[in-house]
């Protein structure tokens, strides 16, 4: 016989897994609503087919250009450059907050410099690193780097700092020195918000590299983009913006569920 | 010569408003094996003392002397015990017990035994692979315990070690902790606020005064009571009377300030 409480239970999963169908549901049809009033509002002229484009217009140029291959040339250097980006610039924001911690001396010095390269928008150093560093994928990756690592220092090195003095005051009780604290208590402590400026530095690189393609490169997404405005093919704008979208959201899942990893431990 | 000496140390904080006296001229030996007692209101200096004890800064004037040697920087063979447990949260109990040997570059197959046994010891064994979060607050102290114990430290350094516990919990521990500290003959100084505390394990009870931090007067607690378990000490007719001196005597400080 079931007790109240097993009928209560059960009731309780159904009523949640009905939520959740009905979101899931919710979500599907907004989409497919989406998608159909566009392609209607398109075919019927009530927006611009030539600004607005259409879904069906996107998809066919989808195929022919994944046929022909060329999309995925674009689509591998955009990739390419947003996680090389990404990456120098996590480890290389990460290094500088570790000196900063390290060298309260440099700290103090370095501080008014840090807030006005952090106040400045970095997008208008665009023309200086061309010219700087060729108009190639190194210019594109530097202006990944440029935007995401100013702004990963401030805020790990905010980390390294708030660490509580107290796990620091035990290993110094056991005769610990400074690289000892910074092994293992500074960095190990501050994993989680490391973690949370990926989740930042995911979106800055993309900003950073489809602005550095707009302004130097001959492939790639943000090529994509500026290539079919200057030939007003708006199709293949929107195009370049939905893959755009995946891919980030893709690597912001990615980070997501490094995250979770980190917590179940 | 004591174990321990502390010699007209005095210390003070400095920013650039104030100059802040914590410690003025303290002088105190301490004998192998001796429990000791600081018992003060706050702000008498008491943690300043223990962290100057530690080497974990260097006193403005006055000496520390262990074994007669003097306490320059934090010193291998001493262990410290927190107001709470300060356990890594990311490390599994295992691994927060070796802490204290890795960084000492003493992290061997017998050292390792020997943390692992004080472990058993304290009927812990089954926590090893968990993390903190999955224990209670006293046995996170015990653990905490366990970590100090286990780089084997001559001289303990607690730093009011009970005061986040319940009651209960905390005169469990005080048994436990009064037990493993003689077990393994080691020489303990006990930071508190906790006048039954201070005469249930110590040998002797040094009163402090505040602003600044000044030894006040010192309590040898008969040898009797020192024998005994915090438990029963606490149960024993002469510590009311104990007690009571002390009481006053901390009633009179706060007038005075």
């Amino acid at each position: 016989m079931k007790s109240k409480i097993d009928i209560a239970y059960e009731q309780y999963i159904h009523q949640e897994r009905r939520t959740k169908r009905n979101v899931l549901f919710t979500q599907f049809l907004l989409f497919v609503l989406f998608v159909g009033v566009w392609e209607l509002a398109s075919t019927q002229n009530w927006i611009n087919p030539l600004l607005f484009s259409s879904p069906s217009r996107i998809s066919e140029l989808f195929i022919n250009k994944i046929g022909d291959g060329t999309l995925l040339v674009h689509i591998a250097a955009t990739t390419g450059e947003t996680l090389a980006s990404f990456v120098i610039a996590t480890i290389f924001g990460t290094a500088c907050a570790a000196i900063l911690w390290w060298a309260p001396f440099v700290s103090k010095v370095s501080d008014p410099y840090l807030v006005v390269l952090n106040a400045m928008p970095k997008v208008a150093l665009g023309p200086i690193l061309i010219v700087a560093l060729g108009p190639g994928y190194i210019s594109i990756i530097a202006m990944g780097v440029l935007i995401s690592f100013v702004i990963t220092t401030l805020v790990v090195y905010a980390a390294f700092h708030e660490t509580d003095q107290n796990y620091i005051k035990v290993i110094e009780t056991f005769g610990g020195d400074k690289k000892q604290v910074f092994q293992e208590v500074t960095l190990p402590a501050a994993i989680p918000t490391i973690i949370s400026t990926l989740k930042v530095n995911v979106g800055l690189s993309w900003v950073g590299v489809i602005v550095g393609e707009f302004l130097v490169s001959k492939k790639g997404l943000g090529y994509m983009i500026i290539y079919g405005f200057q030939v007003f093919n708006f199709t293949l704008v929107l195009l370049s913006l939905f893959i755009i979208a995946i891919l980030a959201t893709f690597m912001y899942t990615g980070v997501g569920m490094l995250e979770n990893r980190w917590r179940k431990r | 010569m004591a174990f321990l000496t502390v010699n007209q140390l005095t210390h003070a904080y400095f920013s650039t408003q104030s100059v802040t006296t914590a410690l003025e001229n303290i002088s105190l030996q301490v004998e192998e094996g001796e429990f000791v007692s600081f018992l003060g209101p706050s702000g008498c200096g008491k943690t300043t003392l223990l962290s100057l004890i530690a080497g974990l800064m260097p006193p403005t004037i006055g000496t520390v002397k262990i074994q007669n040697e003097n306490v320059q920087k934090a010193h291998n063979q001493i262990g410290y015990m927190f107001q709470q447990d300060y356990l890594f949260p990311w490390r599994t109990i295992e691994e927060n017990i070796f802490i204290g040997l890795k960084i000492q570059h003493k992290l061997d197959k017998m050292s390792k035994t020997f943390a692992l046994d004080l472990l058993e010891q304290l009927n812990l064994e089954h926590t090893r692979t968990k993390y903190p979060h999955e224990l209670s607050g006293g046995m996170r102290q015990r653990i905490a315990l366990v970590r100090t114990l286990a780089t084997q430290p001559v001289l303990l350094l607690l730093d009011e070690p009970f005061s986040a516990l319940d009651y209960q919990t905390k005169l469990k521990l005080e048994n436990l902790v009064f037990n493993t500290l003689k077990e393994h003959q080691k020489t303990a100084l006990l930071v508190t606020h906790d006048i039954g505390e201070a005469i249930a394990m110590s040998d002797r009870v040094i009163v402090f005064s505040a602003n600044p931090g000044k030894i006040k007067s010192i309590h040898t607690i008969p040898s009797e009571l020192q024998k005994m378990e915090p438990f029963e000490v606490r149960n024993h007719e002469d510590y009311k009377h104990i007690f009571q001196t002390i009481w006053e005597e901390l009633n009179e400080l706060e007038v005075e300030n």
